[in-house]
């Protein structure tokens, strides 16, 4: 039979057991409050994260994703290219635009208006369309015409230019670094070393420096210009009210009709 | 498994994780292509997307942060350091969730070097989490 120490021993264990068990359960529920609250922290500074990153939209941000190079992909998806030419040989008149890959209303006519011109005018074989990318606003747009140039040589000009309207920014801050232009590349299926090696030397383009002969040629000084070379060989200008598809049809249909 | 371990896995892991981001910090700031085992060209892809810069700081550089951050907080008091730990590790954790998901769904290229992060930062969650939830 267990002493009366004995007993009074075993019951001050047993009550420092629970004691110790109590203060881990304790101690548990407190971690476990912690975790949830610094992982309640971490998903609000990832949600945070996520939205200044862009998010889920498909908007024609700064840089590259997936679902702007679908689009250009698909809008010139089986139309002959060669060159600065985009449409059938057999097209009786020429559309010719000239544009500066940093110039914001060339942007605004490629993403507004270009899709409509290539719908309506080009896939249909009325016309052909000839791009001539000038380099006069500044640094960035002699590197983007250069790496252009390049895009040229892989007949993917239309898909590089597309594409970089479609992640233009503010002009001459600097944006056309290698990295913009690498996304810009890739997007459009142009090798990238090559866009890189025509940005770093665009003197080294003939296309680079030709756009700004036949631009002075032709006494055009703003951006996005736009002439139709008729069948006749006659060049009319195109001036469109707007640079949406509507204004621009209408603008062609006009010079169109002079023929 | 002891504290000792637990401080020291993570250690290794975010090494190596500081290794991984700090070299696709040096390719984007040399300029150069990322090394992609097999070619393809998808680690370039990726760093070249607009997702590779959040608020204009390339992801790498942040990720670097990340990793030397973790490494830091071993250097704090004990909880303190197994909460901010906890914390970077589930922020990096969710965020490199998200890009794997952007690079699978939009980019439509896989970055070995992101993906290789993304596990190593995986794991450094789930060891800051047994740390922050052992009872001594």
């Amino acid at each position: 039979m267990a002493s009366r120490v004995e007993q009074k021993e075993r019951v001050r264990a047993e009550r420092l057991a629970a004691e110790e068990s109590a203060h881990r359960a304790d101690r548990r529920r407190a971690q476990l409050m912690r975790l949830g609250l610094i992982a309640a922290v971490a998903v609000i500074v990832v949600i945070v994260a996520i939205v200044a990153s862009g998010g889920s939209s498909s908007s024609s941000g700064s840089g590259s994703g997936g679902s702007d190079t679908a689009a250009t992909t698909a809008l010139f998806k089986g139309v002959p290219q060669q060159g600065i030419t985009l449409g059938r040989a057999s097209a009786p008149a020429t559309l010719i635009e000239f544009a500066d890959l940093q110039c914001p209303f060339c942007g605004e006519y490629s993403n507004n208006g270009l899709a409509t011109v290539v719908k309506d005018y080009v896939r249909t074989g009325k016309l052909r369309y000839q791009l001539h990318i000038r380099s006069f606003l500044g640094p960035d747009s002699v590197k983007a015409a250069g790496a252009a140039a390049a895009a040229t040589k892989e007949n993917r000009l239309y898909q590089f230019s597309d594409l970089f309207y479609r992640r233009q920014q503010q002009e001459n801050t600097g944006y056309v670094t290698p990295t913009f232009l690498r996304g810009v590349a890739n997007g459009a299926g142009v090798d990238p070393a090559k866009a890189l090696a025509g940005a770093a030397n665009p003197s080294s383009q003939p296309q680079v420096a030709a756009a700004e002969k036949l631009a002075s040629q032709l006494g055009s000084n703003s951006t996005p210009a736009f002439y139709l070379r008729l069948k006749s060989g006659r060049l009319v200008p195109v001036e469109p009210k707007a640079l949406d598809g509507a204004s621009m049809s209408a603008a062609i249909n006009t010079a169109l009709s002079g023929s | 498994m002891s504290e000792r371990s637990l401080r020291r896995a993570t250690a290794v892991l975010a090494l190596i994780g500081a290794a991984i981001a700090g070299y696709l910090t040096w390719v984007h700031y040399a300029g150069l292509k990322p090394f992609c085992v097999g070619g393809g060209g998808s680690c370039e892809r990726v760093q070249s997307s607009k997702w590779s810069e959040l608020a204009g700081i390339p992801v790498a550089v942040l990720g670097l942060g990340g990793y030397l951050l973790l490494l830091a907080s071993l250097l704090l008091p004990e909880d303190t350091g197994r909460a901010a730990a906890a914390l970077l590790a589930l922020v990096g954790a969710g965020f490199s969730a998200w890009l794997t998901y952007v690079e699978l769904a939009k980019i439509d290229a896989v970055c070995q070097w992101c993906a290789a992060s993304a596990v190593i930062m995986v794991l450094l969650a789930i060891v800051s989490v047994i740390r922050l939830l052992r009872v001594e």
